[in-house]
């Protein structure tokens, strides 16, 4: 099956590295990447109906103006996605992994800069 | 100032008696209503609220106790004869009354546990203002453990995945894109060092007022971002006058006049062709006034009480760490000074700053 990964990161370098490490990763894999949620949710409303496709959410923690969470909200409220929701976060603050924790959607908080074994464990 | 003190007794005689003795030594309230007597500790700023015990429709200690809950801070002396010694060692063991006087008074006596309730109240005040500062510095601290976690290791790990493309991926039209961003992580990191030093220069450093020359300060700040290739098509207008001699802590003003101007050149709306800027200065022997307006991104209503929090960030254009303004506050408040924003999001932003004339 066709494997999609949708980036959504309001920090440019990060979003350039992570793009570069997916690519590096499975030149097969899309990436479609985001700096701002309303493009990234319009995008994800039409996307989530295309079949033969497995998408994978990789979501900043911090955005600015509104976290991560307020986002996957979203997704859970607005959307029929329900798996492959993933944090990237640059720090793991104990507080912030509680609250991932606590978030039915979310499978886990990776540590950024987003790595190989990232991608090997979540696409395995 | 003078001890301002509160004295409630149901005999006038005894009210008038008082005032006449100490009205001259202290800033003195009397009334027989101990409602009214709510009244005035409420909006008198009294320090000492003296009562006298047998009262008709309340005893003192009742009437002590009535208010120590919602007004514990002034010291509460009970007047009373010793045939109510029983219930003054009460009072003072259950700590409702600080002192007693017995009747009838003599104006020594009454002087020598006023003094003791003054400095006892003293004491009282200076901890509280110790334990506020201790809390707002603990709070302060809270918020820089997380602030670092997250403002020192994000702009570190970036470099560390630049370095991980740079392994992976040979290609060296990639090289020069991959410095770019590395020269950015760095920047950013070392902007975020450089305003925690400002941020505790200003906590810890003591006040230095000298003579300021403020064009020199103005030119100083403004220097550094006209010389800036991203600002080459801001349009800048600046106004001063300063022939009046102006007194205040020149490394302070430098932190205020730096922030906002990098507020108003780093918020301009990108595409817009006619990016300007207004800085006005202007020193009398009482203020400096000193705006900063731009027609930059300007801030939406929702973020305006927030701004001068720190590590608020109001936007996604935000390069900052959220320091800035906080510091700003900060530091305007050390000087007495005041700050007001106006602003609307896409119009721009107005910073008007009013520190005052520190003259000899």
């Amino acid at each position: 099956m066709k494997v999609r990964i949708i980036i959504l990161d309001d920090n440019d370098i990060d979003l350039f590295i992570s793009e570069k490490v997916v690519n590096r990763f499975n030149h097969q894999i899309e990436v479609k990447s985001f700096t701002n949620q309303k493009n990234f949710l319009e995008y994800v409303q039409l996307s989530q109906f295309e079949e033969q496709l497995r998408q994978v959410f990789l979501i900043d923690l911090k955005l600015v103006g509104e976290t991560g969470l307020d986002v996957a909200d979203y997704l859970y409220l607005q959307t029929s996605i329900r798996k492959d929701i993933y944090f990237l976060s640059s720090t793991i603050d104990q507080r912030d992994l509680e609250a991932v924790r606590r978030h039915p959607l979310v499978v886990d908080l990776l540590t950024k800069p987003l790595q190989a074994h990232h991608l090997s464990r979540i696409l395995s | 100032m003078s001890i301002r003190i509160l004295y409630l007794d149901d005999e006038i005689q005894n009210l008038n008696s008082f005032k006449a003795a100490f009205r001259k030594t202290y800033s003195v309230f009397i009334t027989d209503n101990p409602e009214e007597a709510i009244r005035i500790i409420r909006d008198e700023h009294i320090q000492i609220a003296i009562a006298d015990q047998r009262m008709p429709e309340m005893t003192g200690v009742e009437f002590f106790a009535k208010i120590k809950e919602e007004y514990p801070d002034p010291v509460r002396i009970l007047l009373t004869g010793y045939s109510d010694l029983h219930t003054v060692i009460e009072a003072i063991n259950s700590g409702q009354v600080f002192r007693f006087i017995d009747k009838p008074w003599d104006e020594d006596s009454v002087k020598h546990a006023i003094q003791s309730a003054a400095q006892h109240f003293e004491t009282k005040m200076e901890l509280k203002r110790k334990n506020e500062e201790l809390n707002r510095a603990l709070a302060e601290l809270d918020s820089f453990v997380y602030s670092i976690s997250h403002d020192v290791r994000a702009p570190l790990m970036a470099m560390w995945g630049l370095v991980n493309v740079a392994r992976m991926d040979p290609d060296p039209n990639l090289r020069s894109e991959l410095l770019d961003y590395f020269e950015q992580s760095i920047q950013k990191l070392d902007g975020f060092l450089n305003s925690l030093l400002d941020f505790f220069r200003n906590k810890r450093l003591d006040t230095v007022i000298e003579e300021v020359d403020l064009r020199f300060l103005l030119d100083d700040a403004l220097a550094l971002h006209r010389a800036h290739p991203s600002n080459q098509d801001v349009k800048l207008q600046v106004h001063i006058e300063d022939q009046t001699l102006f007194y205040s802590d020149p490394h302070r003003l430098r932190l205020v006049l730096g922030n906002i101007l990098t507020n108003a050149f780093t918020y301009q709306k990108m595409n817009n062709a006619e990016k300007r800027i207004e800085v006005s200065m202007v020193a009398d022997s009482e203020k400096l006034d000193f705006k900063v307006s731009d027609n930059g991104i300007g801030i939406g209503p929702e973020h305006i009480p927030h701004i001068f929090k720190i590590f608020y960030r109001a936007d996604t254009q935000s390069q900052g760490a959220g320091i800035g303004l906080y510091v700003v506050k900060e530091v305007v408040e050390k000087l007495k000074g005041k700050i007001i924003v106006e602003s609307n999001r896409n119009e721009g932003s107005t910073f008007h700053v009013i520190i005052p004339n520190h003259k000899f």
